[in-house]
């Protein structure tokens, strides 16, 4: 990867021109390693959670009781939690240094996790997104990272089905996609209230629970599920979106919003938005916080914007493409594929370089992509 | 996959080592754009059409019958109507599994059977229309509008089959008519629609269908149409395995739950299954001498073994789900025909695994487990 020449200059060149990267993005301690993190499904059908290096090799790679879905970082890099998918209930703590699941977590009675978190108060807390499914309300579960995991309480996500949720740059607001989709674990993948489903983007404060703000788009936008989110520079929040309405309308599937503000709309060409099939899979900045980067497996595409400017940059195909995290180039991304295989791709040109390792093309990548340094 | 849409595009793809090397991609190269319009072709003219007709029909002799029954309510219009009741479920689990096109508009799938949320919700929204007694919400305009719950065929099956099954012209009696009379016509309204909007007019679906655009189109091409039909196929017999069955079975005798039975109060939730499994089988096979979607997967002749086994699995599936005595609500907790009931979801589940693992490899649709089950 680091190998890998990847042409940088032309349109990338001008996109990035002038820009000064904030201390957040700087680059890591040359002693760090860069890892990558994603649940797969194996040949033989074995769920597991793993890491790879960027010359994909397989760092890390745990057996799991069921499917995976995404991760929730330490900010230091050398823990990450990894989630069970909805309606699942259990949690691997990972030591990626030491390369090895130190524990499981497991939601508490009537409670499953959605398959999202974070880690914040410098690591020593772990919120997570969970399901109230008989009252049919979403909470974030909140566990004492220092204090073997143990369950602390449950805060209200103020809305049904939260699923993605990152902390912001102040460290105590959450920024909560609540998906609005009704589930239950007994009938674990059907979707029950999609005719009166009413999303949010909700932010609260990770210490008390507060409401600060909900956004909510125009009312013919309610079957517009808000599932994935990437903080921006500025926290600039990006929201990719999953329609449930009819396939023949044409939809905006992605959004950007800053607190206080009005959410504003992606645009993209119609062929381009009708290739994404009403469905985004994951959200992910560039190293510079600048260029987004969603994706869309129903489509086999993956999309590009400029997150500054609102403007559509580009889309490339990767069947089943749904994992997408940046690389440590900025404007480069390496996205995985549900049917095997991981490729760098750079957002401004739309070119694409496959990581050649037997470990990577012989499994199924799932859902979520993480980058982290070790 | 999709062709790319740019010729630097295409070159950069081609610097990718072959795609069809990738997991899981034993692919069907073997299949044609033509393949794939023929037998859709053959399944909306021989499938979709007769089935979503006789849909119509039965809709429109349930509405005959709900009209003639609470114009003498006295009458013996009652077993008449729930006759008509259970034609027009026959025929809906022959199509229910159709989960795109004009039952997506209007959110059709949704009024016409809100399910499977619970019947106590249904039940709720019923009472609470009935305790309001205000003629306002039965105009058309109002009651299509209002809660899906009380506007299709689980609210007419609440009215049918519960305790308080009386109609009349006065008193409670009155309003629960008015109900009955409000749903029949809105759902021989909406399956009229449905089969117009296939047939012609503004939506003209089956057109769309036959005449893929590549770029703005609801098909970008006749595999596109194919990926509809599979996802279809996909989710009929997910919801026979993870909600018609698991939910009720239970895992033990002790956790199973008859009360989570679909159509329990008209005790139809085997002949439910039953229906949904002859008609995702056609689906497979073909029908009124058409061709099915196995003929895409015994044309690939990438995975032979797969024909065979999805006609071998609907036939065990079938006899198994056809040799439990009724109702399934007793079923799951009598302990002599317990067991053929896990065999059925054992078999059901077995079912959904193949088709998610292996057809859609087979019928060359690139369907990866994240477009087919993601989050």
């Amino acid at each position: 990867m680091r190998s890998t020449a990847i042409d940088r200059r032309g349109l990338f060149g001008s996109l990035l021109a002038g820009l000064v990267l904030p201390p957040v993005f700087a680059k890591a301690d040359t002693h760090s390693t860069r890892l990558y993190l994603s649940a797969r499904r194996t040949g033989e059908g074995a769920f597991r959670v793993s890491a790879f290096t960027p010359q994909g090799v397989s760092h890390l790679d745990v057996p799991l009781p069921g499917r995976g879905h995404s991760f929730a970082l330490r900010p230091d890099g050398a823990m990450a939690v990894h989630f069970a998918r909805r309606p699942g209930r259990f949690a691997k703590v990972l030591d990626l240094r030491d390369r090895r699941a130190l524990r499981e977590i497991s939601t508490p009675a009537g409670r499953h996790f959605y398959g999202h978190g974070v880690f914040a108060a410098e690591g020593g807390l772990l919120y997570a997104t969970e399901n109230d499914y008989e009252a049919e309300r979403g909470v974030v579960g909140v566990y004492d990272a220092s204090a073997g995991y143990q369950r602390l309480g449950e805060l209200s996500s103020h809305g049904i089905g939260p699923h993605d949720m990152r902390l912001l740059s102040d460290g105590v607001t959450l920024a909560v996609a609540n998906g609005g989709i009704a589930t239950r674990p007994d009938l674990p993948r059907l979707k029950l209230n999609l005719p009166t489903m009413a999303p949010s983007l909700v932010y609260l404060d990770r210490r008390d629970g507060r409401l600060l703000e909900e956004v909510r788009l125009a009312p013919e936008f309610h079957q517009l599920s808000i599932r994935h989110l990437a903080i921006g520079r500025g926290d600039q929040v990006a929201i990719a979106m999953q329609y449930e309405g009819p396939f023949s309308d044409t939809v905006p599937l992605v959004a950007l919003h800053r607190r206080g503000s009005k959410p504003l709309l992606l645009d993209a060409p119609k062929a381009v938005l009708r290739r994404m099939r009403q469905y985004c899979g994951s959200a992910a900045f560039d190293r510079s916080g600048r260029v987004l980067a969603i994706s869309a497996p129903r489509g086999n595409r993956l999309v590009f914007w400029d997150a500054e400017e609102g403007r559509f940059l580009s889309s490339v195909e990767l069947a089943d493409g749904c994992g997408i995290a940046p690389t440590e180039v900025p404007g480069q991304f390496l996205a995985s594929s549900g049917m095997g295989g991981v490729v760098a791709v750079d957002a401004a040109s739309g070119t694409q370089q496959r990581l050649g390792s037997d470990f990577l093309d012989a499994s199924q990548w799932d859902n979520h992509l993480l980058a982290t340094d070790i | 996959m999709r062709k790319p849409s740019t010729s630097s595009l295409r070159a950069c793809l081609a610097a990718v080592p072959a795609v069809a090397l990738w997991f899981g991609s034993a692919a069907a190269d073997g299949l044609s754009e033509q393949d794939y319009a023929q037998v859709n072709s053959a399944i909306v003219a021989q499938h979709v059409l007769p089935r979503y007709e006789a849909l119509a029909e039965a809709a429109k002799a349930l509405d005959a019958a709900t009209e003639a029954h609470c114009a003498q309510p006295d009458g013996d219009g009652l077993e008449e109507l729930r006759t008509q009741y259970r034609t027009t479920m026959d025929a809906w689990m022959g199509i229910q599994h159709l989960q795109f096109g004009p039952i997506e508009l209007f959110q059709r799938g949704y009024r016409l059977y809100f399910w499977p949320r619970g019947q106590g919700r249904i039940a709720d929204a019923v009472e609470e229309l009935l305790a309001a007694r205000d003629d306002s919400r039965f105009a058309d305009d109002a009651f299509r509008k209002a809660s899906v719950a009380t506007q299709g065929l689980p609210a007419m099956e609440q009215l049918l089959y519960s305790e308080a099954r009386v109609f009349g012209v006065s008193g409670e009696a009155q309003w629960r008519c008015r109900l009955l009379t409000a749903i029949s016509a809105n759902v021989r309204d909406m399956t009229a629609e449905i089969l117009a909007d296939w047939q012609g007019g503004r939506v003209a679906f089956a057109r769309s269908m036959a005449e893929p655009e590549p770029e703005t189109g609801y098909f970008g091409s006749h595999k596109d149409g194919t990926l509809e039909l599979f996802k279809s196929f996909y989710t009929g017999l997910q919801l026979i395995a993870d909600a018609r069955l698991s939910p009720v079975v239970g895992r033990t005798i002790e956790q199973a739950r008859p009360r989570m039975a679909e159509s329990r109060l008209s005790e139809r939730s085997l002949r439910n299954i039953v229906l949904s499994l002859e008609a995702l089988q056609a689906l497979y096979l073909g029908e009124n001498d058409g061709q099915g979607l196995g003929t895409l997967v015994v044309q690939s002749g990438s995975d032979e073994k797969l024909d065979p086994l999805m006609r071998r699995a609907f036939e065990k599936t079938l006899e198994t789900a056809r040799a439990i005595a009724p109702p399934l609500a007793e079923a799951v907790t009598d302990p002599a025909r317990r067991a053929q009931v896990e065999t059925l979801r054992t078999q059901a589940t077995a079912m959904k695994q193949i088709v998610e693992t292996r057809m859609a490899t087979a019928l060359g649709l690139g369907v990866g487990f994240n477009a087919l089950d993601g989050d």
